[in-house]
């Protein structure tokens, strides 16, 4: 390791900030996870306070929302991951193929751009879309003779339009790794495959595709780790305090904000990160281990 | 490759930099004349701290806002001022940003960060919240060592509105009257006098059908009843009843004027209020989409003149664009009692559980309201170069070209209702409402008694958390009381809130019998 170091210094120290943030916030932070069992007092603090088990998981676990909020969590977020990593490969795909060079920099560039707006601008954009009065949705649908939808009241259509607006604002970075992905593959694989009379859906399918199974599933197994993290600042943005949409959008991360906000209880929010950080842990490592037997190099460890 | 070898340090040395510059919120910079109560940037500002002598006593404020480009200066100032008043005290401003308020504290005090004084705002984050989680120190032996002016200058019933089991860990911000604006209902005067409507209605629902008229000829969709500020019940509207004065906690409990506790969802009042809402929501006065309007928008439309239950507060920005504004104050049944329920006070300053020297609070505050020039010089800053003296209570901003003033602090922070001025161009019905107080006013029973829901706490946040879900949208008129009351009254029973009124009515009665209420 040492001699690694003495041989590659540059590269070591680019990875320098990484380390020191991960051995920050990712280690010296794990002492704290003590409160989710504690009767976390910030004067005696971590050290002296009351251990009470799980008395913390109670408030969580005995809620009557404990199953929707898990369901709507991980249900979405398995939406998210899906739909986000199909559109990317499709548009990588696409992209790859096409030969105008301003096009594919335009396209890109235009993909790219929802990825760099806050959720709040993004929310903005979504009343406008589906605002009850003056929306552009319903609009439309005046303009055409049908009846105007009361979106903020009807919890039915929110998963869908939660899925297409991730789609929307994270494909485009996931195309660029994509296409990184495609310029890495070896061209004479590609060449060979011409040679031998391949069209280039041939190609695309028995060679491009294979071959970046390993990226798609380590993009995947990543994404993954996070499944019981609702995307927090997405859904508060979006759905705001509507109770009305909750049934099919509250997420873990909205529910505890909401439960937490007169209490402040640290102690309680630990444990339900610590379930959440343990429940990703568990889907990692069982995807891991599919991806491991499944493909060639797609495993994470 | 030396080049690249180069290129790879530089970048390496300016990731590590960055990586520890993002973890600190030193040299935090923001626009000229930023009030302390927009909320901005989520970066925290820290205190450049100088070496303390052993006499010296540190006093650190955690204050939400972002912080004023001279804030540092005036601090400087106050530290000054102490000093040639005989108390060597430093004071220092920490300021945190709003959208990060939440977490940042509880995380300073989680780290046992050490500082003097925090703001409490009751409605967010309540002082027994604080107390309950070992946040704050107990001030009254300090209070009778050096507080002979804070504790004249704050009337006795207000120290008890934010005391816990007896102690009190705070310092009440005793700066507005919160009777008038919780019991009166204000609208624009101009707009029912042009179109003949009677601006003494007898009850919610003919104000109501007064403002469907107005929405009506006015023509504008952004004029609506924009009314979601703290989802707090509306005293307002219920005073047409005969069990008024009564008292509403969290949208939990009820209380009424005799102290019976009952769960306030099972409440006529509650359903009254209900129907009240669901009337507008049908007659258009509340937006469809109330549920999801982000509260800035609604402040917005507040600030233009496009609500309809107007803030008075809010009149010199209106009158920037409608300057025939007028706004009438008026309490239904105006016979009855006004009531600010169970918030007499909605701001309180915290002695920290973690500060070396928790007397540095107290000593502070009696110095702050001991003379008008020190209030004046934390309020508006150093004279002559951020203000001017305009006499009768008034105050004049020294702003820049821009018309921004580079300091700026909220008489709501630690102001007092005898030291607090207006703005010189604030209009003149403002000042018996912001500098009044209504003497004859109702106080509730509950005044003084704060709930712990440690037992029930698992059962509290539920009910907390369902609320929102279940009983706002009935709350607001957005779903008919008849269809949505016994699926939300299920799913509260179902969280259990049974249990958390059972415990709230136990622990109110104790108090009640231990203080002789």
């Amino acid at each position: 390791m040492i001699r690694d170091i003495r041989k590659n210094p540059f590269s070591y120290l680019l990875i320098l900030p990484a380390t020191i943030y991960v051995f920050l916030f990712g280690y010296c932070t794990l002492p704290y996870l003590v409160i989710a069992f504690q009767k976390f007092n910030y004067k005696q603090g971590i050290f002296h306070s009351e251990f009470v088990g799980l008395k913390n998981f109670e408030f969580f676990f005995k809620s009557p929302k404990f199953l929707e909020v898990t369901f709507n969590t991980v249900f979405l977020n398995f939406m998210f991951i899906g739909f986000v990593i199909i559109f990317a490969l499709i548009f990588s795909l696409m992209l790859n193929e096409a030969r105008g060079k301003i096009f594919r920099k335009v396209t890109q560039s235009t993909l790219l751009l929802p990825n760099f707006m806050s959720w709040v601008v993004v929310s903005y954009i979504v009343y406008a879309l589906f605002a009850s009065d003056y929306g552009i949705v319903n609009v439309f649908l005046k303009s055409i003779g049908a009846s105007p939808v009361s979106w903020y009241s009807s919890p039915g259509p929110w998963r869908v339009i939660l899925v297409l607006i991730k789609v929307w604002k994270d494909t485009g970075m996931q195309v660029v790794i994509y296409l990184a992905a495609i310029t890495g593959i070896d061209t004479s694989l590609s060449e060979a495959a011409k040679v031998d009379g391949a069209s280039r859906l041939q190609t695309i399918r028995h060679i491009i595709f294979p071959l970046m199974i390993p990226t798609v599933s380590i993009l995947a197994l990543l994404s993954i780790g996070k499944i019981f993290y609702g995307d927090f600042g997405m859904i508060y943005g979006i759905i705001g305090d509507n109770g009305v949409l909750y049934p099919t959008t509250d997420v873990i991360d909205t529910y505890v904000f909401r439960a937490m906000r007169k209490t402040g209880d640290p102690s309680q929010a630990m444990a339900v990160g610590l379930y959440q950080s343990l429940m990703g842990f568990l889907f990692v490592f069982g995807s891991n281990w599919i991806a491991s037997k499944k493909t060639d190099g797609g495993a994470l460890f | 490759m030396k080049l690249k070898k180069t290129a790879a340090l530089f970048l390496a040395l300016a990731l590590t930099a960055a990586a520890f510059a993002g973890c600190s919120g030193a040299g935090e910079s923001q626009a000229p004349g930023n009030s302390s109560s927009t909320p901005a940037s989520s970066t925290e500002s820290q205190p450049v701290s100088e070496p303390v002598n052993d006499e010296e006593m540190l006093c650190r404020y955690v204050v939400p806002g972002t912080e004023p480009d001279d804030s540092a200066e005036v601090d400087a100032a106050i530290t000054e001022k102490l000093k040639a008043d005989g108390i060597n005290m430093k004071f220092e401003r920490i300021y945190i940003p709003w959208d990060a308020w939440d977490q940042k504290v509880n995380l300073k005090m989680t780290t046992g960060d050490e500082f003097e004084l925090i703001h409490i705002m009751e409605d967010v984050a309540s002082t027994s919240s604080y107390v309950a989680k070992g946040g704050l120190a107990p001030i009254n032996d300090y209070l009778d060592q050096y507080g002979d002016t804070l504790k004249k200058i704050i009337p006795e019933n207000i120290w008890q509105a934010v005391a816990v089991n007896g102690k009190n860990y705070s310092v009440p911000v005793y700066y507005r009257d919160f009777a008038a604006s919780s019991s009166k209902v204000s609208f624009p005067k101009h707009l029912f006098e042009k179109y003949n409507l009677s601006t003494d209605p007898k009850d919610s629902y003919e104000l109501i059908d007064s403002f469907a008229t107005i929405l009506e000829n006015e023509n504008d969709p952004d004029l609506r009843l924009w009314e979601k500020v703290n989802n707090s019940t509306s005293y307002m509207h219920l005073r047409h009843l005969d069990s008024w004065p009564f008292t509403v906690v969290d949208n939990l409990f009820y209380v009424s004027n005799e102290g019976d506790v009952r769960p306030w969802l099972e409440t006529e009042e509650f359903q009254e209020e209900c129907k009240i809402f669901r009337y507008a929501y049908e007659k258009g006065v509340i937006h469809p989409d109330i549920l999801t309007y982000p509260h800035e928008k609604i402040s917005q439309f507040t600030e233009n003149g496009k609500n309809l239950v107007a803030d008075l507060y809010a009149l010199e920005s209106i009158r920037k664009t409608q300057p025939d504004y007028e706004i009438e104050m008026y309490a239904i049944e105006p016979e009855k009692p006004l009531s600010a329920g169970d918030y007499p006070i909605m701001n309180a300053n915290g002695i920290s559980s973690t500060s070396p020297n928790p007397e540095a609070g107290v000593i502070f505050f009696n110095w702050l309201y001991s003379d008008q020039a020190n209030s004046d010089l934390l309020n508006f800053g150093i004279e002559g170069k951020h203000w001017k003296d305009a006499g009768d209570r008034r105050y004049e901003a020294i702003t820049d070209e821009d018309g921004l003033s580079a300091y700026t602090f909220g008489d709501w922070e630690m102001g007092h209702k005898d030291l607090v001025r207006l703005p010189i161009g604030s209009p003149a019905e403002l000042a018996p409402l912001a500098l009044e107080m209504n003497a004859d006013a109702w106080v509730s029973n509950v005044v003084g008694f704060k709930f712990d829901p440690d037992s029930v706490s698992a059962e509290y946040a539920a009910c907390i958390a369902e609320i929102q879900s279940s009983v706002y949208p009935i709350r607001y008129g957005v779903v008919p009381y008849e269809d949505g009351y016994e699926k939300s009254l299920e799913a509260m029973k179902v969280a259990g809130y049974d249990k958390v009124v059972e415990e709230y009515r136990t622990q109110f009665e104790a108090w009640r019998k231990q203080n002789n209420k």
